[in-house]
């Protein structure tokens, strides 16, 4: 700091600089003199400051990008929900794949108060272009009253769901690689659904201006008779939407009750709002913990970035306050620069934010498709843009807040000219025993919470993140201590002694440093071990649930088993091939509980041992299956017994195509990766309860179980040639089926996996940074080194221990804090969300996790260090 | 064969393009030789020192060290020590200790490092330093201070540039002793000034001029440095 600059500073506007006798200096600068001092800093300090600046924009772009992704699929799914009910309110909704009678719907509209009506029907497929491309759509078929309706068919052209034809949304045209040109668009594609495969022409690819926001969505839309043909529904719908006239609601909700007899769902329009808002929560869930914890990683990693240049604060703090500033003004400045600088970095956060939320952390949870229709848009929300813009100025703030602590003190000298080390560095006595002290409690209060309720696992993720950045001093003095121990036993070794001097000598920047690799650490163990425990859980489930049988026959790409086809006599020609020993019929669907649309398992008696063995959570797997075969009993998952408030033993009331029936619960279980929950009953019991509606007696998937030495792929070519070409079914070995739906499950949480890649990937660019930084603002010393002879070389050397033990001490703080909130995380995925969950194994993670990212972080820092050991010594002289 | 030879250098005013800084300069310098080249402000008499350590390199003639040639500045800790009140190492710790771990950075052991420390701050009269600060100490106690900083890394040739700036006058001249006896010891000893007082006691005195190198000072200035010499013997 000049003395010509901060006479600038205390001089008012258009006075001169102070004199002895001229009046005590303004109590607030003038805006061009803090614009001028801001130039000024940012002239000798630009590069220190874009490097800070550069850490608080990953910060915020890690915060941005995650809000903003965790929001995104309900958001647009509701958008999309909309654009097909249009203005209707209500709906009959089928409660199992076979549909609802057609004829329901003249029996509807006749209904006093109804204005219009439509009916839907609505299936999953599996759509293949000619190019080889697949996609899983949810398929609509709709007819012309629906125009009437003036919901789907709105703007789509009429000749969508009059012709012979099937119009794909954007995103499917996308999906199966077809063009724009006419000629792609007037190709064909196959449809398989249930066990149909027909060819169908694509009559319209469907944009934005056409389809709404349904053009982001995996959906094809046809005209309903021809639908219903090709699934073999004939006269049957998914669903009924009706329009009341003004007014008339209630009465037309009552009447539509009395037509459905409690064996059709009668609900709102846009029920699937709500149920996808359900099923997603889980997920959302753990995003949001996952969100919240990187956001706060990344707060604290846009701090740390703001330390690194806190002792020229803290130099520059003293040089005004001996230059005669008054302290209120010398706020003042550092507050302006705050503004400036954390807004800055905040913009360009937001914008590298919203680039990562719309390309690698864009969600894509398939595994709901069977059951929702999902979009894939964007969705921007002012709370997004405020939580991030705030975390990088707030971040800055409390950086620049500690170094405005030194204000306290009357001499200005103290804490930063009478102390050993570089000026700017010290830490005082009690504020590292306050450090210590708090990391202690910090970690204590942690384990009081997670104790007591393990639901507030975000608070107590939030106390371990804060313990590990005050226990870095505290891990600092143990390596310096233990590694000056190893310099003195071995006097050679000549590097150490420097290095750990140097760490000494800078204590702020070396805390700011490590507390960086400590956070990076922290969060890739917490969240990146809890996400793999997670995975594990989830193979875990897919393998027992696959293992019931060797090949599986169902529809194509339903892993669920929920998709009904007619078996007939199927099961008995299978069965007498050679080399199969035994054919099971597996049946199930979904069905809606208090707001969750449940996936309903029934096995045949014996076949689901493994599923509910690895995946029961409260009960006896052995006593649950005798329970199910009896009949009259259900397995559920535990949300949904909690959230009915029932308990073993207790009655659950399910809503059925025959009417609500009353079950006792056998044995709770996880929710086997199906968000919104599962439940399990026996064989007989499903086929009596759903079998009853018109339809006929259906399998959702046929168990091939094999004779001892027979060879699964060749048996699945004889049942392959068995089904015929024309079949829509697809015959898979378990292993096949595993992969699937691990894969499918795993898709669900994707996010959970880039958001600790992003995070680990955020806090290795911060670290490069802050290693840059460090290194750079370090380039008058090193070359005053090289004017007293020492030799690039050996400044590389030194550079590099120095780091290393820094990125050392700090990542091990890390790791070992990290593995606590790797259990912390687990507990509440297991315990909150319902998912299957791993316990935590003794793997070699955390260490693999601490070699990378001090190799990647060493790499990342070789370059400015090899760059810095060659400063001129004449750099010295310049300085 | 000296142990400096300075040969024919020119050197380019990088602040003014196209005027010369050095021209033609040629001094040679022996083990146990204390020369002192006077100049004033912006003379060259700095960059002329610079160049005598490799950390300017000249546009034209050479400079030699032990015979080889200088192409930068690895001779400097390896037999030249450069010394100067205008830059500073280390100041984070008590003078002693930066005096070990400068030496400790150039890859001498424990021991003997903190041996040459000792040895250097008894020879240069800062011992009693050793307990302080660096960047606390002013005037002769900080030009002490970087004179045993440089005799750390045992030098044969010892640069010093504006030896007696920021030194107070009753101190002076013990700071000229003790570069006198540190010639007498066999050291070669080269240092720059403004200030003529600083010259005594030189076994040469030079005057850099118009970027010239004038093998004798000016009649006037020989006697005033005769009389401070017989003064301060």
């Amino acid at each position: 700091m000049s003395k010509g600059l901060a006479a600038e500073l205390a001089r008012s506007p258009r006075g001169s600089a102070r004199r002895a006798h001229e009046p005590r200096p303004r109590a607030l600068v003038g805006p061009s003199a803090l614009f001028w001092f801001y130039i000024r800093w940012l002239r000798r300090h630009l590069v220190e400051e874009l490097l800070a600046g550069i850490g608080v924009a990953i910060a915020v772009a890690l915060v941005f990008a995650t809000i903003v992704a965790a929001g995104s699929v309900s958001g647009s799914s509701a958008q999309a929900v909309r654009t097909v009910i249009g203005p209707a309110t209500l709906q009959l909704h089928a409660r199992s794949s076979e549909g609802i009678s057609g004829t329901l719907l003249r029996a509807v509209q006749r209904l006093p108060g109804v204005q219009a009506a439509g009916p839907l029907l609505e299936a999953p497929a599996t759509l293949r272009a000619r190019s080889g491309h697949a996609a899983t759509v949810d398929l609509a078929g709709a007819g012309t009253s629906l125009v009437f309706l003036d919901g789907l068919a709105r703007t789509i052209p009429t000749t969508t769901l009059s012709a012979h034809g099937i119009g794909l949304s954007s995103r499917t045209a996308a999906e199966l690689a077809i063009g724009g040109s006419p000629a792609a668009q007037h190709s064909s594609v196959e449809i398989y659904t249930r066990d149909r495969a027909a060819s169908v022409p694509i009559s319209a690819v469907l944009g934005g201006e056409a389809f709404g926001a349904l053009s982001h969505t995996s959906v094809a839309v046809m005209q309903l008779a021809e639908l219903q043909r090709l699934m073999g529904l004939r006269d049957r719908v998914s669903r009924i939407l009706v329009q009341p006239r003004p007014g008339q609601g209630a009465k037309v909700r009552s009447e539509l009750a009395r037509l459905a007899n409690g064996r059709i769902d009668v609900a709102a329009a846009d029920q699937d709002i709500g149920l996808l808002s359900q099923a997603l929560r889980p997920s959302d869930e753990a995003s949001a913990l996952f969100a919240a914890v990187s956001a706060l990683l990344g707060g604290l990693l846009a701090t740390a970035a703001l330390l690194l240049s806190a002792p020229d604060r803290r130099r520059a703090i003293a040089d005004l306050r001996l230059m005669g500033m008054r302290r209120s003004a010398i706020v003042q400045t550092f507050i302006v620069q705050t503004l400036m600088l954390g807004s800055a970095a905040s913009l360009l956060g937001i914008l590298c934010g919203y680039w990562l939320s719309v390309t690698l952390l864009a969600q894509s949870p398939h595994y709901l498709a069977e059951a929702f229709t999902l979009g894939t848009q964007t969705a921007l929300s002012g709370v997004s843009l405020l939580a991030a813009l705030a975390t990088g100025i707030l971040s800055c703030g409390i950086a620049s807040t500690l170094s405005l602590l030194d204000l306290r003190d009357r001499n200005p000298l103290r804490n930063i000219y009478q102390q050993q080390g570089i000026p700017g560095n010290a830490l005082r006595l009690s504020t590292r025993r306050a450090l210590d002290a708090g990391a202690l409690l910090l970690l204590v209060a942690a384990t009081a919470l997670l104790a007591t309720t393990p639901s507030l696992a975000l608070p107590a993720c939030v106390l371990l993140a804060l313990s590990t950045v005050c226990a870095v001093p505290l891990a600092l003095r143990t390596v310096i201590a233990l590694c000056t121990r190893l310099a003195r036993w071995r006097g050679t070794l000549t590097a150490m002694p420097v290095a750990l001097s140097s760490l000494q000598a800078t204590t702020l920047r070396s805390f700011a440093l490590a507390s960086t690799g400590a956070l990076a650490l922290f969060g890739s163990i917490a969240l990146g071990g809890a996400r793999s425990d997670l995975s594990q859980g989830i193979a875990r489930f897919a393998h027992s649930y696959a293992s019931d049988a060797t090949l599986w026959v169902g529809t194509r790409g339903d892993d669920q088993a929920v998709v009904p086809f007619a078996a007939g006599e199927l099961p008995r020609r299978i069965s007498r091939l050679s080399g199969v020993e035994h054919v099971a019929v597996y049946r199930g669907g979904f069905v809606v509980i208090g707001g969750r649309r449940v996936w309903v398992i029934a096995r045949p008696p014996g076949a689901a041992r493994s599923v509910l063995a690895s995946q029961i959570v409260e009960g006896s797997a052995q006593g649950a299956e005798r329970l199910l075969a009896a009949g009259g009993w259900v397995v559920v998952s535990q949300q949904i017994a909690q959230e009915q408030h029932v308990g073993l033993g207790g009655e659950l009331t399910l809503p059925t195509p025959s009417g609500e029936v009353s079950l006792r619960i056998a044995a709770l279980t996880s929710n086997l990766a199906w968000s919104p929950g599962a439940l399990f009953l026996g064989s007989e019991q499903y086929a009596r309860l759903w079998g009853t509606d018109g339809g006929p007696s259906n399998a959702t998937a046929l168990g091939v179980s094999l004779k001892p030495g027979a060879s699964a792929h060749l048996i699945a070519q004889r049942i392959r040639h068995a089904l015929g070409r024309s079949s829509g079914l697809t015959v898979r070995t378990s292993s096949s089926l595993q992969a699937s739906i691990d894969t499918l499950t795993r898709e669900g949480l994707d996010q959970l996996r880039e958001i600790s890649n992003l995070l680990l990937s955020a806090a290795i660019v911060a670290m490069a940074a802050a290693l840059t930084s460090a290194v750079w603002q370090r380039r008058g010393a090193l070359a005053g080194l090289r004017l007293c002879g020492v030799s690039p070389a050996r400044l590389r050397r030194i550079l590099l221990l120095e780091a290393g033990l820094l990125l050392s001490a700090g990542c091990v703080t890390g790791a070992l804090v990290g593995v606590y909130g790797q259990a912390i995380i687990d507990g509440y995925l297991g315990h909150v969300t319902g998912f299957p969950v791993a316990a935590i194994t003794a793997d070699g993670r955390p260490l693999q996790i601490f070699a990378l990212v001090v190799s990647i972080g060493l790499a990342a820092a070789l370059t400015p260090i090899v760059l810095a050991s060659r400063v001129s010594p004449s750099y010295a002289l310049a300085e | 064969m000296s142990l400096l030879s300075i040969e024919h250098v020119r050197l380019l005013d990088r602040e003014s393009p196209g005027r010369l800084l050095l021209d033609d300069i040629c001094l040679d310098l022996d083990a146990g030789e204390l020369v002192a080249i006077w100049g004033k402000r912006r003379s060259g008499r700095s960059s002329l020192l610079h160049l005598a350590c490799g950390l300017v390199q000249p546009d034209g003639g050479g400079v030699r060290f032990e015979g080889r040639a200088l192409r930068g500045p690895a001779a400097i800790g390896d037999g030249i020590a450069y010394c100067s009140a205008s830059f500073r190492v280390g100041e984070a710790w008590p003078l002693e200790r930066e005096l070990i771990e400068v030496q400790l950075a150039r890859g001498v052991p424990r021991r003997r490092a903190r041996a040459r420390a000792q040895e250097a701050l008894a020879r240069t009269g800062a011992h009693e330093l050793s307990g302080r600060l660096l960047r606390t100490l002013r005037g002769a106690e900080q030009v002490r201070a970087m004179l045993a900083l440089a005799l750390t890394s045992t030098p044969r040739l010892l640069l010093v540039d504006d030896v007696v700036a920021g030194v107070e006058l009753v101190q002076r001249r013990s700071i000229l002793r003790l570069l006198r006896s540190l010639a007498d010891d066999g050291l070669a000893v080269l240092t720059s000034t403004d200030e003529i007082p600083a010259l005594a006691g030189a076994d040469r005195a030079l005057t850099l001029s118009e970027g010239r190198l004038h093998g004798r000072l000016a009649p006037e200035l020989a006697e005033v440095v005769q009389l401070r010499a017989s003064a301060s013997a």
